[in-house]
Order: C-alpha cells, then sequence, then structure tokens
C-alpha cells in the first residue's frame, strides 16, 4: 500500500508512531492546536446536535410521560410513545445489531465518520479541550504553563479548569442516570439531598468515567480501548473514503520563501509546516499513512488547506479520498460490500418494523403454585393453584377475559369478573382449576390458559402450563 | 475484589518490569518492512543481519528477541512489554464491556424482585439488584481478563534463562 511508506523524520515535532509504538516510552501529552475551517465548522456542529439531544431528550414529555425512559426499577422502556418490556428483548437486540450494522455501512462509504464527527468519546473530548483552551489558552500556552514550576497562578489555572471539568462531568452523570430513573423526581430529590445511594453512586461513576475519559485518558481510549479502531479494517477497501496526504504532491518536503518556485527547487508542495501534527488530537503524522490511531476528524485537512491558501497552492494536499483515488483509478460508491450491508439493514429494519406494529401489546406468565403439587377437595376433585402475570404492554387500559382448555369439564375460580390492567402495567392474579379425577389420563396435562381483551380481540395470547394430579384411577 | 486487586498489582508491579530486564525479554521494536500492515513506520531501521529471516510481521505478538544482537539504545531498561494504561485497559474495558451485555440479558430474564420471592421481603431494591449484579458480572469477567494478561506473559519469563 503505497500510503504506508515511511518518510523522514519532521522537524521540530516530537515522532508520534515513536511515542505510539516504542512500546517503553511514556505517552506524551498531545496539545490539539485550535483549528478553523470547513471540517471543524461540522464537527462543532455535531457535537452541539448530539450534546444537545444527550441533554435534552430526558426533559421531554410526551402524554405525561418522559419521552425516554429506560425506567429500570420499572424494567419497562419508553422509547417515543412505545413501551418495551423486558418480553420484548428481542427488538433491543435487533436495534443494537441494526446500530451495528449501519456503523459497517457508513464506515464502508465514508470510513470512519463515526470517530471523527459522532463517537461520545469525541464529542466530550471536544468539549474538554474548549474548556482547556478557554480557561488555559492555546495550545503553546497550554506547553507552557505544564512546563512551568508551580506557583499561585498555574495552581488557580489548574484548580479551576478541574473544577469546571468535574462540575460538567456530575452533570454529565446526572443527565445519564436521568434516562434510567425520571429525570424529574432525580432532580427534585437532588435539589433536596435525598438522593438514593445507589442514584448517588451511578451519577459519580458517569461523572467520573466523563472526567477520565474526556479530560485524561482522550486519545489513549481510541488507542487502547476502542475495538472499533481495531477492526475497522476488516470494513475498509481501496474505494472507502480515507484521510490522505498526497505524497506525489507533497514530497520532497521543505521549508521554502514564498516567492521561490518550489518546483524548479525540486520541492514539493509540502512545507514541512507541521501544523497537520499539532492539530491532531490522537498526535499522529498523517504524512507517514493510513495509521489506525487516526480518527478521521479532518483537522488536519482545515489545517493544510489553509497553509495551502497562504502559500498560493491548491488546496488538497491532505484531504479526503480513496485509495483507488490516490493510485488514479476510479473510485466506486456502489460494490458487493455496501449492497450486503444494505441488504441486511433494511432486512433487519424492516423485520423490527414490522414486528413493533403487529405485535400483541399483551403478555401471560404462569407460575405454578410452588408449595403443593394438587390438592384434592372434600368433594373428591383436584385442585391446582397457579398465579397468572398479566402484562398491559398497550398504551391504554384494557379488561380481560380469562379461560382455559385441555381437560374434559374443568373448572377455573379466581377469574370469573374480567380482570382491569392499566397501561403498562402488571396483574398477579391468583387462580384455581379444579378437575374430576377421572378426567385425567396421565399425573401431568397440559393446559392451555387464553386471555382476550374485551372490545379488543386481537389482542389475545395464550400461555401454556402443566396440571398435576393423582395417576389415573379410572 | 480484593483478588482481583491483589493479581493486578502482581501483573502490573515493576517486579514485572525488573524480571523483563533481567531475562533478556525485548518488545517487538522492528523495522518497518513494506509488507507488514501496521507496521510501525518511522522508526529507525536497525542493522540486524539475518533481519530477513525474522517473520515478516509480529505487530502485538511478544517474541524474545536475542539481546546482544540490539544497539545499546534498544537494551535499555524498560518500564514493561506493553505500555501500563494498555494492560489496565486490557483488564478493566473489556470485562466492563461483557459485564453490561451479561447483566442486560440476565436481569431481562430474570426479574430481582421474583428471584427474591421465595424469601418474602426483597432483601434488596431492584436497582441495587441490578447493580450488585453488574459488580458481581464485573469482577467475574475482569477476573478472566486479568487472567489472559498474566498468561499472555512470555514463556522466557515463567522458565527464566541464563542472561545472554
Amino acid at each position: 500500500m503505497n500510503l504506508e511508506v515511511a518518510t523522514k523524520p519532521t522537524r521540530s515535532v516530537r515522532q508520534p508512531d515513536q511515542v505510539q509504538q516504542s512500546l517503553y516510552a511514556k505517552r506524551e501529552k498531545v496539545y490539539p492546536r485550535e483549528v478553523h475551517g470547513l471540517f471543524a465548522a461540522m464537527r462543532v456542529s455535531a457535537v452541539l446536535v448530539l450534546l444537545g439531544l444527550f441533554y435534552g431528550l430526558p426533559w421531554l414529555r410526551w402524554n405525561g410521560q418522559q419521552l425516554l425512559l429506560f425506567d429500570l426499577p420499572a424494567r419497562q422502556f419508553h422509547i417515543f410513545g412505545l413501551t418495551i418490556f423486558p418480553q420484548d428483548f428481542v427488538y433491543l437486540t435487533l436495534l443494537l445489531i441494526m446500530a451495528a450494522l449501519s456503523l459497517f455501512f457508513f464506515t464502508a462509504i465514508g470510513g470512519r465518520l463515526w470517530c471523527g464527527y459522532a463517537c461520545p468519546q469525541t464529542v466530550w473530548t471536544e468539549v474538554f479541550m474548549w474548556i482547556d483552551r478557554k480557561i488555559e489558552g492555546d495550545r503553546p500556552k497550554q506547553m507552557k504553563l505544564d512546563k512551568a514550576p508551580w506557583s499561585t497562578h498555574k495552581f488557580v489555572v489548574k484548580g479551576s479548569k478541574h473544577l469546571i471539568w468535574i462540575l460538567f462531568s456530575a452533570f454529565t452523570g446526572f443527565t445519564f442516570v436521568g434516562y434510567f430513573t425520571p429525570i424529574l423526581e432525580l432532580g427534585q430529590k437532588l435539589l433536596t439531598f435525598n438522593l438514593g445511594p445507589w442514584e448517588t453512586f451511578w451519577v459519580l461513576f458517569y461523572g467520573l468515567a466523563t472526567y477520565g475519559n474526556a479530560g485524561w485518558l482522550r486519545e489513549q481510549v481510541c488507542v487502547y480501548m476502542c475495538p472499533y479502531a481495531r477492526f475497522q479494517s476488516a470494513m475498509f477497501d481501496r474505494d472507502t473514503l480515507i484521510i490522505s496526504y498526497d505524497r506525489e504532491r507533497g514530497e520532497p518536503r521543505g521549508a521554502r520563501k514564498r516567492t521561490l518556485d518550489h518546483h524548479t527547487a525540486g520541492l514539493g508542495d509540502c512545507i514541512d509546516c507541521t501544523l497537520c501534527v499539532q492539530v491532531c488530537p490522537t498526535g499522529i503524522d498523517i504524512r507517514n499513512g493510513l495509521q489506525f490511531q487516526c480518527i478521521a476528524c479532518a483537522a488536519c485537512i482545515d489545517a493544510c488547506d489553509h497553509v495551502m491558501e497562504k502559500m498560493g497552492y491548491p488546496a488538497g494536499l491532505v484531504r479526503y479520498t480513496t485509495q483507488n483515488a490516490v493510485s488514479g483509478k476510479p473510485t466506486r460508491v456502489f460494490r458487493p460490500r455496501i449492497a450486503v450491508y444494505a441488504f441486511l439493514l433494511v432486512g433487519i429494519t424492516g423485520a423490527v418494523v414490522f414486528g413493533l406494529t403487529h405485535r400483541v401489546p399483551l403478555d401471560l406468565d404462569v407460575i405454578r403454585d410452588r408449595n403443593a403439587l394438587y390438592r384434592e377437595t372434600t368433594d373428591g376433585m383436584v385442585e391446582n393453584v397457579y398465579t397468572l402475570k398479566v402484562i398491559n404492554m398497550d398504551g391504554q387500559p384494557h379488561r380481560y377475559r380469562l379461560s382455559v382448555t385441555g381437560i374434559l369439564g374443568m373448572e377455573l375460580f379466581g377469574a370469573e369478573q374480567s380482570v382491569p390492567v392499566n397501561a403498562g402495567e402488571v396483574a398477579s392474579l391468583p387462580v384455581r382449576v379444579r378437575v374430576d379425577p377421572f378426567a385425567l389420563e396421565r399425573g401431568s396435562t397440559a393446559i392451555t390458559f387464553t386471555l382476550e381483551a374485551e372490545g379488543a380481540p386481537r389482542i389475545k395470547t395464550v400461555a401454556e402450563a402443566r396440571f398435576l394430579g393423582p395417576v389415573s384411577r379410572g | 475484589m480484593i483478588i482481583v486487586s491483589w493479581g493486578s498489582l502482581q501483573i502490573l508491579s515493576p517486579r514485572c518490569a525488573r524480571d523483563v530486564r533481567a531475562f533478556g525479554y525485548d518488545p517487538p521494536v522492528r523495522p518497518p518492512t513494506a509488507d507488514c500492515a501496521g507496521a510501525p513506520s518511522g522508526l529507525k531501521a536497525r542493522a540486524v543481519d539475518d533481519q530477513a529471516k525474522q517473520p515478516a510481521c509480529n505487530s502485538g505478538i511478544l517474541m524474545p528477541i536475542n539481546v546482544a544482537r540490539l544497539s545499546p539504545v534498544e537494551r535499555q531498561p524498560q518500564s514493561s512489554s506493553l505500555p501500563r494504561v494498555q494492560r489496565i485497559a486490557a483488564i478493566l474495558w473489556p470485562s466492563f464491556l461483557l459485564s453490561i451485555a451479561a447483566t442486560g440479558v440476565f436481569f431481562s430474564v430474570f426479574d430481582p424482585y421474583e428471584l427474591f420471592s421465595c424469601q418474602g421481603e426483597p432483601p434488596l431494591s431492584r436497582i441495587s439488584a441490578y447493580s450488585v449484579g453488574f459488580f458481581l458480572f464485573w469482577l467475574l469477567t475482569a477476573g478472566s481478563s486479568l487472567l489472559t494478561v498474566y498468561f499472555l506473559r512470555p514463556c522466557e519469563l515463567v522458565n527464566p534463562q541464563q542472561e545472554l
């Protein structure tokens, strides 16, 4: 692969590869220089939209219900008006598979779009770096401050930075917990210092994770912890959009006067200003070729285009391209890999939509009485006791009628009236089934409970159970 | 948790690093080769006579290398074979992800209320049961990751030979 040929060391900038690859070198802190341009603007908009969604969504309500609430204490997920129960776990699994397939699909077409613009690690790191710049100043000031000996000034600056990091992380932790337990109640509890021990714990836990990952670990999360960064090559091919330095055009690199005709002087377009390295949030040199540490944030494109403009050279020395384009071959967007991902994605999405729209919003669980297998009544009948769990998964209350079949002449007690169950609630219904022992052919007979909503025959479900009795006397 | 912490200390302790030095173990610092995708580029090439005999790419796989052949720079003391943050991440992070998945699957099948119902009043609220369950799963999976990291130590360290 011609993109991966090593180049001569860069002047005045540490060799990022050596830091990453020479295994006994201490990690050097990365101080990304602030960058402006088209892609930086896109990333900032993505950050604003995604963080807006994250911090805003739990506060939105719909029909008196939090719009998005994974209500763990109540074992119900409310997702945009839809209520999902543990029985519907398959839908959540399918949703996760859809998310993974979308990631594959977009990666195959657009490369690491996810990493550069949408990954929580990128988004929160971007905010933390913004806080860095607001308080400590730009890259040279940050480096100077870190090198300086401890003083009151340094203590105040560092202290206020960490205070803001911590407050922001704590609010992030609070919002995160607000997705799992109703956020209005959580807010009231917080304001009255009545948070439960586990709620407090998880707010702090997620807050600490934000503080650690976005504040301290940063690019190390992408390099050491992210599985996606490692297996992305499985989704890449020669037509995938990547960020690449144009070696043909750039080399041999070197400093020059602006007035110099560099082509006659035997120089390429790269002036070796190292700005592309300085803006890189993972501290790599894009001119060394495609590297798994590259999160495709396109900061180097913005930086380089700016320099090219100043020098009066055409933009795009570092650019979004494909390996085929770099080697002068045509790039194909539609290829078998894309078709397969698209087919699977459409298929599973269709299955989920069909399943959710045709789902019967009613579930019936039968639990046998644990204390006695069966009991004989005074008039010689055999009786089994069951507890039925009726789960109304619909958005409105219903009354349900219960019946049982399976043994000739069986009688059902405890469900003579129809059973009212409110929307999203679980009703527990103890029932007794009584049978003439002469009707029993075996010690254990299969019976079927049928539950049907009054006035809505589509909402109907069945549950199998066993009826136990003495071995047939007939 | 105590066992896992103790084990982590054993694996991550400087003692391990001393072993590495004493037994002539060297991490796979090798010159970049053209056919080795993902090879560290930009590294100073090392003059090794039988370079061609070495496998084309062993990135990520720990291999013993004859110390005598290394330049003085490469014989410098090493703090560890992998960055410490990578080893800690390799223990805590995959186990964390898997314990989230395990907690999700387990508690979508079993409601803690029902698990405890035969004992009368549940001793834990659902949130507590989920949290405790999550940490038990994490302990289990972290223990497994810890053993994986432990067994990844090269045989040369387990069965020491004379320094070359």
